[in-house]
């Protein structure tokens, strides 16, 4: 288990299971376990920002939306976030500073391809200690 | 969900509960379906029998295991006018196949060479995330001509035989693919990737074939016992998961449109006859030609590559491919329901077509006996060539299984790995691997997966497919 995610057991992809005080903090400790999921987070420098800007229908959708964004600037520019600000955040529309780099391929270590954010069992609950999702990655 | 009844030793029905339209069937032996009672893709195959215009059976294979919304080795046929259709039913990486080439080496000759071939093959085939071709640069334009013509165009452009067309389901190339269709992100992530493995439990195999189980098959696939064989396991790349993404979030909308009720998001799903339908038809044929496109170039890629370092001709190699299979895609075909011939849309999710004896889709070289079935198995252990049987045609909408399937999930298989070195161990056992991604060994382990072995004998011994020979593992590049 990391700081920001811990697993649960999905046969054939990855389930992820990710926890926040607040949603601020849901959805940028999710996006910094994905980062970490595909090279060492504590590897990457901050020397490049991004805004990101996604909506979604509902929260989780919102969610999915959001990491399927990181996924897609570390596809096209190798682009992967060190530190995440979320700027504005709402039930259909989320915001985003991240700081990080374009990585080199072969200079940081990749430990796996994650294809996709699925929408199985995609979800976030809330209790009185701030919130929980829950999604599984294709691998 | 309700028990589990069984029809015969090898074919177990979740009967049609709740909102179920049709009952599930599973085919396992006893003792695999014990261990498929352990994760959730029983009740997957429960849910996937909600989607509208399911004909006969929610099916599944013996290598069936807890997916994203479809199980994974599950067959679904819905009706091709009344029914839906389901990105989820094809997977995000769309067309990822298997095919096997053979060759005039033999074991023997190869073996004291193995871990120079691998090293050369893992050098030859860009791997792992991030990794882009080893071809030219490809702009916008080839990308819509590859999602048109499929292998053609790798054969147009000099990657490989036109004979090999033959020999690729669909000859490589699926009709009425819409580029038109496509976002400008998918071209994005096409243009950088053909021509590259990937990760995960994509691979090139290095093998050898150590028993034939039909002589007569063997002889006409042009098999012999003790020779080299090689298999490619990869599909669509980016463009393939960009194109899922794409229309997942179409046919949510859709689903609640034309008001389909489906149990889980992933199902998502949109009428045949619909605009988003059709759509997703047109750009899913898209994603499955450069799937197509992407193994005739890596075939080609190895053949240049093994030429050199074996400083051979390629009369002397005798590189041939002996099929080409999609496991993870949707097709309209034709089968005998109730008796009478009827359009279906087939989704294969981790399911091999498996079309018997005189199918007119089959090249006339192996019309007589039925289609060639390529079942890998784990990286450790064996891998199965079948044949498709009538009984297919009949019972299973002409499917068959497509691996081994897993059965420890990826973080259970890396505990299982910890202190222990895979790779002496893999070889200790004879087998040379190279693996690119950092976790793609302890993930991919052979503990990860069933006993192939069993899969492929439950589905000879239900008469789906017929078993033609076993191949054993000598080197492999994972990526």
């Amino acid at each position: 288990m990391n700081q920001y995610y811990s697993f649960f057991d999905q046969t054939s992809d990855l389930g992820i299971e990710v926890m926040g005080p607040d949603l601020e903090s849901l959805y940028r400790n999710a996006a910094l376990g994905l980062t970490d999921l595909i090279t060492d987070l504590k590897m990457l420098k901050s020397i490049k920002s991004r805004i990101v800007n996604v909506q979604a229908e509902d929260r989780e959708l919102l969610l999915r939306e959001f990491l399927a964004e990181l996924l897609y600037l570390f596809h096209i520019e190798n682009f992967l976030a060190r530190d995440i600000k979320i700027i504005e955040i709402s039930g259909t529309n989320l915001k985003a500073e991240l700081s990080g780099e374009p990585i080199k391929i072969g200079t940081h270590r990749i430990h796996r391809e994650i294809k996709s954010v699925t929408y199985h069992q995609l979800c976030i609950k809330q209790n009185e200690f701030g919130f929980k999702a829950r999604f599984v990655l294709d691998i | 969900m309700s028990e589990l009844k069984k029809i015969t030793d090898y074919l177990w029905e979740i009967p049609q509960t709740g909102q179920m339209l049709v009952p599930g069937r599973i085919y396992a032996s006893e003792r695999l379906i014990n261990q498929i009672r352990k994760d959730e893709s029983l009740t997957q195959v429960a849910n996937v029998a909600h989607l509208p215009g399911i004909i006969n059976y929610s099916l599944a294979m013996p290598d069936i295991h807890w997916g994203y919304g479809f199980p994974i080795g599950g067959v679904v046929a819905t009706d091709a006018r009344s029914g839906v259709i389901s990105p989820g039913g094809v997977g995000y990486d769309i067309n990822c196949g298997v095919r096997l080439l053979k060759t005039n080496l033999s074991a023997d000759f190869i073996r004291p060479k193995i871990k120079g071939l691998v090293t050369t093959l893992f050098n030859a085939v860009p791997s792992g995330v991030g990794s882009h071709g080893a071809i030219r640069k490809l702009n916008r334009k080839d990308i819509r001509n590859i999602l048109v013509n499929g292998a053609g165009w790798a054969i147009e452009n000099g990657y490989g035989y036109a004979q090999t067309l033959n020999f690729i389901e669909d000859n490589g190339c699926l009709k009425d693919a819409d580029p038109d269709v496509i976002s400008e992100r998918a071209y994005q992530r096409g243009m950088p990737q053909l021509g590259t493995l990937g990760s995960g439990n994509h691979f090139i195999e290095i093998a050898e074939v150590k028993n034939i189980y039909d002589e007569d098959t063997a002889r006409q696939l042009g098999l012999e016992k003790g020779n080299v064989v090689i298999f490619v396991h990869t599909g669509s790349r980016g463009l393939g998961y960009q194109v899922c993404d794409d229309f997942i979030k179409v046919t949510l909308q859709a689903t609640r449109k034309y008001e389909i009720n489906v149990p889980d998001r992933q199902l998502a799903c949109a009428p045949l006859d619909s605009q988003e339908g059709k759509d997703y038809l047109g750009a899913m044929r898209c994603a499955a030609n450069f799937a197509f496109a992407n193994r005739q170039v890596i075939s080609s890629l190895i053949e240049s590559a093994m030429l050199k370092i074996l400083n051979m001709n390629p009369y002397d190699m005798g590189l041939k491919l002996i099929w080409d299979i999609a496991h993870n895609i949707a097709k309209i075909e034709t089968h005998k329901v109730d008796g009478k011939p009827r359009q279906v849309c087939v989704h294969r999710k981790g399911a091999t077509r498996a079309f018997g004896p005189g199918s007119q889709d089959l090249p006339v070289e192996y019309r007589d006996i039925g289609q060639p079935v390529l079942i890998p198995g784990d990286m450790g252990t064996e891998s199965y060539l079948c044949i498709g049987t009538d009984k297919a045609m009949l019972e299973t909408f002409g499917s068959s299984c497509h691996g081994a399937g897993r059965v420890l999930s990826r973080t259970q298989a890396k505990k299982r790995s910890q202190g222990r070195n895979l790779y002496a161990e893999l070889a200790n056992a004879g087998i040379f691997v190279m693996a690119e991604g950092k976790s793609t060994m302890a993930e991919e382990m052979p503990d990860a997966y069933k006993n192939v072995t069993e899969v492929v004998n439950t589905m000879h011994a239900a008469g789906i497919t017929r078993k033609v020979a076993r191949f054993t593992p000598m080197g492999v590049v994972k990526g």
